[in-house]
């Protein structure tokens, strides 16, 4: 296999930010349909703020957010513009998500050195499409995994080609947290000390298998370089209508959630074996009454875990007027995606965090002086402890 | 209850929850089952099952008296340093030092495990200023945990203390609202002087949800040279366990204050 991957960081924040130069220094966050962060920039990432919060709840972690809501007709055009550019050499493309998809390359290139004249054109194309500031950033290889871990590693506007006899070494020293695994599965790695690819790819099969499951097993062979999932469209990822009757008829939630989520559990499960999850559900209800109503729900991760679909599920119907009792409840999976690796939520980099010191003592300043400063140590070995360190202002004295 | 009861109660419950929410109404049941009450570690095992919410509690007042040479600013600085760390050990949250004693030292902050980079300490003087402080501190909602060392040096401006009796019920509320701890630390204050209404932080005990008193029993040695210090934590109130308890504690300095279990 050779499949390319073509990933735009930031692609929401940078596309809002191309129509309104003023946000650009501004911690801004842009809100979904369903009003929750959708997309968050580095600056309001360092203050606290993360995807698919509650919009008060993000002003509350950074009073000076910016929440604006999410351009959808904007994004989708570009997204359009993306794709069509992709697929002008009518190989298959598969789309994951905004500002990311993968190309099938097998039939035209299968080397490094053939790719790299067509990933430049490609790149050289985008680039004349979308902007300067939507320029992309390539990745190659013979799995769509390594192809998207050498996209994430390459900057916008550059490409990152991986050999396949250098697979090994260039996932080796990659954090585990690439791999789209459970929270629980990630924090007992964590445990065991097992912090890169290298280190996981080299653990027992059978000890993968009998503690993680499928899931893992999947994910251990991502993490050797054997990736054979193929590229294809995401048409083919829809499934048809399912229909869940509700008998009796029901006129309160819980039942009605029950009978969904009984029905959901095993596309969930399959999904989740195969480490993706769904990205857009059609939810229609059927009233007693006669009347129905339907509705998509989309994540902004791809989701798998049952617990997060029923939230949604909830929030849903609780959003809906029901007339009378409901009769039935259909749902059609639209898209689906591969599961979003935790890395930025579940090991957090300490100094994203930790930039609010700064801002907390020149915040305060103003009303109190400058009477913040940090412990720094100065001369750890000294022999009088009372010179190891010091008391470093925060804040320069006007005086 | 009749079927016809229930039934009207499933509808008026289904109105309720489809209008305001699912969460809107909850069965009893599901409060009792509550999780156990957010809390900061003390880092030391003995005194955390003393206390009855493994370690200080999160959205309220601790008091944390004893003399000096006590372990009560060895506890408070092994507090902040837990107070700082997430459920996976990493450093994550920042914690406000407001030193009115101006004692602290950078070296021992550091020894006690506290990251250095993630402690904000500020040095006011002493008056009604200091408590507003305290107060804009909570309400910037980054810090997790904010020390005041000591209410002994605050009580030294009359002014200060009326000012912090009067908001301790706001600062309370802060509290709740944004999820933080603020631990005060204070000198030990004979019985007697509660008895005759002289005790100047008689309100902070009383509001309090937490007080451990600390006293040293002896120092540890090795030979001729002072290796750590023995105290006994006694808790004298908590709003979740009753009567009067008590847990020694080990501190021992060799290169990082260590916790050394007793029990």
């Amino acid at each position: 296999m050779s499949v390319l991957c073509c990933h735009i960081p930031d692609f929401s924040i940078t596309l809002a930010c191309r129509q309104h130069p003023a946000w650009r220094d501004q911690p801004l966050a842009l809100l979904g349909p369903d009003e929750r962060v959708w997309a968050v920039s580095t600056v309001a990432q360092r203050c606290g703020v993360q995807g698919a919060m509650r919009a008060p709840q993000a002003q509350i972690v950074c009073p000076e957010v910016l929440l604006r809501p999410l351009d959808v007709a904007a994004a989708q055009a570009e997204q359009s513009a993306l794709l069509a550019e992709l697929a002008v050499w009518a190989l298959p493309v598969e789309a994951q998500g905004w500002g990311m998809a993968y190309v099938d390359l097998h039939a035209v290139a299968k080397s490094a050195h053939v790719v790299q004249p067509l990933a430049a054109e490609l790149g050289r194309r985008l680039r004349h499409a979308l902007g300067d500031a939507l320029q992309p950033a390539l990745g190659w290889d013979s799995g769509k995994f390594t192809a998207r871990a050498a996209a994430m590693q390459a900057t916008p506007g550059h490409m990152r080609l991986v050999d396949k006899a250098d697979e090994v070494r260039f996932l080796g020293p990659l954090p585990i947290t690439l791999l789209p695994l459970a929270r629980p599965h990630l924090q007992q790695l964590h445990w065991l000390g097992i912090r890169t690819l290298g280190q996981f790819a080299q653990l027992p099969a059978t000890a993968i298998w009998q503690r993680f499951g499928a899931a893992g097993k999947l994910a251990q062979r991502w993490a050797q370089g054997r990736d054979d999932r193929p590229v294809c469209a995401a048409s083919s990822q829809a499934s048809p209508p399912v229909t869940v009757p509700i008998d009796p008829p029901a006129g309160l939630l819980q039942p009605v959630v029950e009978a969904t989520m009984a029905s959901l559990r095993p596309l969930l499960a399959e999904r989740a074996a195969g480490l993706e999850g769904v990205r857009r559900l059609r939810i229609t209800v059927s009233f007693v009454t006669g009347g129905a109503s339907a509705g998509d729900m989309t994540f902004v991760e791809p989701a798998s875990e049952p617990s997060r679909v029923q939230v949604a599920l909830v929030q849903h119907l609780c959003s809906l007027r029901w007339p009378s009792e409901v009769q039935s409840v259909q749902w059609a999976l639209l898209e689906a995606g591969e599961l979003a690796a935790p890395q930025l939520t579940l090991f957090a980099e300490p100094l994203l965090r930790l930039a609010p010191i700064a801002a907390i003592a020149q915040q305060l300043s103003s009303r109190y002086g400058p009477l913040f400063s940090q412990p720094h140590l100065t001369n750890p070995t000294h022999p009088v402890p009372e010179r190891r360190g010091a008391l470093l202002a925060l804040v320069d004295n006007p005086l | 209850m009749s079927d016809a009861k229930r039934r009207r109660l499933e509808e008026a419950v289904a109105t309720v929850q489809q209008r305001h929410g699912a969460q809107s109404l909850r069965q009893g049941g599901e409060f009792a089952r509550s999780p156990s009450i957010p809390h900061i570690s003390t880092g030391f095992a003995a005194l955390d099952a003393m206390t009855g919410c493994h370690g200080v509690p999160l959205a309220a007042v601790s008091l944390l008296s004893g003399r000096t040479t006590s372990g009560k600013l060895t506890v408070a600085y092994k507090l902040l340093a837990n107070a700082q760390r997430d459920l996976y050990g990493n450093v994550a949250y920042p914690v406000g030092l407001i030193d009115l004693s101006r004692t602290a030292d950078p070296d021992y902050l550091a020894r006690c495990g506290i990251h250095l980079d993630a402690l904000l300490v500020a040095r006011p003087q002493i008056g009604p200023q200091t408590i507003q402080m305290v107060g804009d501190l909570l309400q910037t909602r980054r810090l997790r945990a904010v020390v005041v060392d000591s209410l002994a040096d605050l009580a030294t401006d009359r002014s200060a203390l009326r000012q912090l009796n009067a908001v301790l019920g706001k600062l309370q509320q802060i509290l709740r609202a944004v999820g933080s701890t603020l631990i005060l630390i204070d000198d030990p204050r004979p019985p007697w002087l509660r008895w005759l209404n002289l005790d100047p932080s008689n309100q902070v005990r009383w509001c309090a949800a937490l007080h451990i008193e600390m006293q040293r029993e002896q120092w540890l040695r090795q030979g001729n040279a002072v290796v750590g210090y023995r105290a006994q934590a006694r808790l004298l109130k908590s709003r979740w366990v009753y009567g009067l308890r008590s847990a020694p504690v080990e501190i021992v300095f060799n290169g990082t204050v260590q916790a050394r279990e007793t029990w």
